[in-house]
């Protein structure tokens, strides 16, 4: 009797061990260490892109931004540019626009179309629509960067969280470029030594519930 | 010749009287540290403390102000803590001026986004508009969100309740 008490107890407190960790994961998104879902979304060119796409990549840089963010317009030279460092290394940068065009009319596909076309993207620049993929990573403000390693197909651990560098206003007053740290890191087989930079960012425009 | 003079004194007593309207009206914008806001955070006070963080670039930031500045300034004191960049202070006192802002504002002058951000509250993801509400028994309450009117007046009176 004493002990099917103790099993039930110690059942309820796993269970609610269990619930706790699903329900804070699901609110906060990844973290480092975690694994990453792969998504397939639609680009600018029409076509779907996932990750899996990419079969001799060793990891990627998803970059969660979008049109009309000033902060994420300041840091658009420096997203290409990080594409075009480390794309050829094997990190291409993935870019994805998380915001609802009911609520930001500037982040429709017919708008992002252009931008990537003017500013010649070198990267897919992929809506997010149903923001299922942005909820699950748990990006909050455009712009939010993931830096995820490829350990094998289809194992995407996150190794970096934040920002791209510690001057929003200004590329050239930039003392720490955290996410080129720490693919720099990946590429040389270690582990990023700065693994999380919050920055200020946009609000991402979601839909209404 | 006389009714001549008479009009440019008249004239430049008016300018006068305009400029110094001007004047009195456009506040300074005090640029602080993150140790003098956490001075502010702590402070004690007999009533609510509402701290918007806010940018001149962040476009929902600039259409809440307004229902921060219509704030019952007898249940809270409000204050504006702008982000931006000191180099753009004279956007920041434009969007001050255009949005007729009275209540006091403050750049936050720091570097490291990611030090204030975390030292502000710990699950701030750095997205604005966010608000820290604090109350008169100093609990902190942090929201990172847009308000529309109704919703800040609920939290106000909600957490104004405290109020000595």
């Amino acid at each position: 009797m004493k002990r099917t008490f103790l099993t039930i107890t110690g059942l309820l407190v796993v269970v609610a061990i269990l619930f706790t960790n699903a329900s804070v994961d699901e609110i906060n998104g990844y973290k480092v260490g975690d694994y990453a879902t792969d998504f397939n979304l639609k680009n600018v060119d029409g076509k779907m892109v996932s990750m899996s796409n990419y079969p001799s990549a060793k990891g990627f840089i998803v970059v969660f931004t979008c049109n009309t963010c000033p902060y994420a317009k300041a840091y658009e030279q420096r997203i290409i540019d990080l594409h075009k460092t480390f794309s050829p290394k094997g990190f291409p940068v993935i870019a994805i626009n998380p915001n609802d065009p009911s609520q930001s009319a500037g982040d429709s596909m017919e708008e992002m179309k252009t931008r990537a076309s003017e500013r010649n993207y070198p990267f897919p620049y992929l809506r997010d629509d149903v923001q299922d993929i942005t909820s699950a990573y748990g990006a909050t403000k455009t712009p939010h960067v993931f830096v995820l390693n490829k350990e094998a197909a289809k194992k995407y651990k996150v190794e970096y969280i934040g920002a791209i560098d510690d001057s929003p206003r200004e590329a050239a007053d930039a003392s720490e470029k955290y996410v080129e740290s720490a693919v720099n890191a990946l590429l040389s087989g270690k582990k990023p030594t700065v693994k999380e930079k919050r920055a200020i960012g946009c609000t991402i425009k979601w839909k209404d519930a | 010749m006389n009714s001549h003079v008479i009009y440019s004194v008249k004239k430049l007593a008016f300018t006068l009287i305009l400029l110094s309207a001007v004047a009195t009206q456009a506040q300074d914008i005090e640029m602080i540290s993150l140790n003098s806001l956490d001075q502010l955070i702590k402070s004690p006070d007999k009533k609510l403390k509402v701290i918007n963080f806010w940018a001149s670039w962040c476009r929902p930031c600039i259409m809440e102000m307004p229902h921060f500045e219509a704030i019952d300034k007898s249940k809270a004191t409000v204050y504006f803590v702008t982000l931006d960049h000191p180099q753009d202070m004279a956007k920041v006192q434009r969007m001050v001026e255009k949005n007729g802002i009275k209540s006091k504002v403050l750049l936050l002058n720091e570097k490291d986004a990611d030090k204030y951000i975390t030292a502000i509250n710990e699950d701030w993801s750095g997205a604005i508009p966010a608000t820290l509400f604090v109350d008169a028994r100093g609990k902190k309450y942090f929201h990172e969100k847009a308000f529309d009117k109704p919703e800040l007046e609920n939290y106000v009176k909600k957490y104004s309740s405290f109020n000595k």
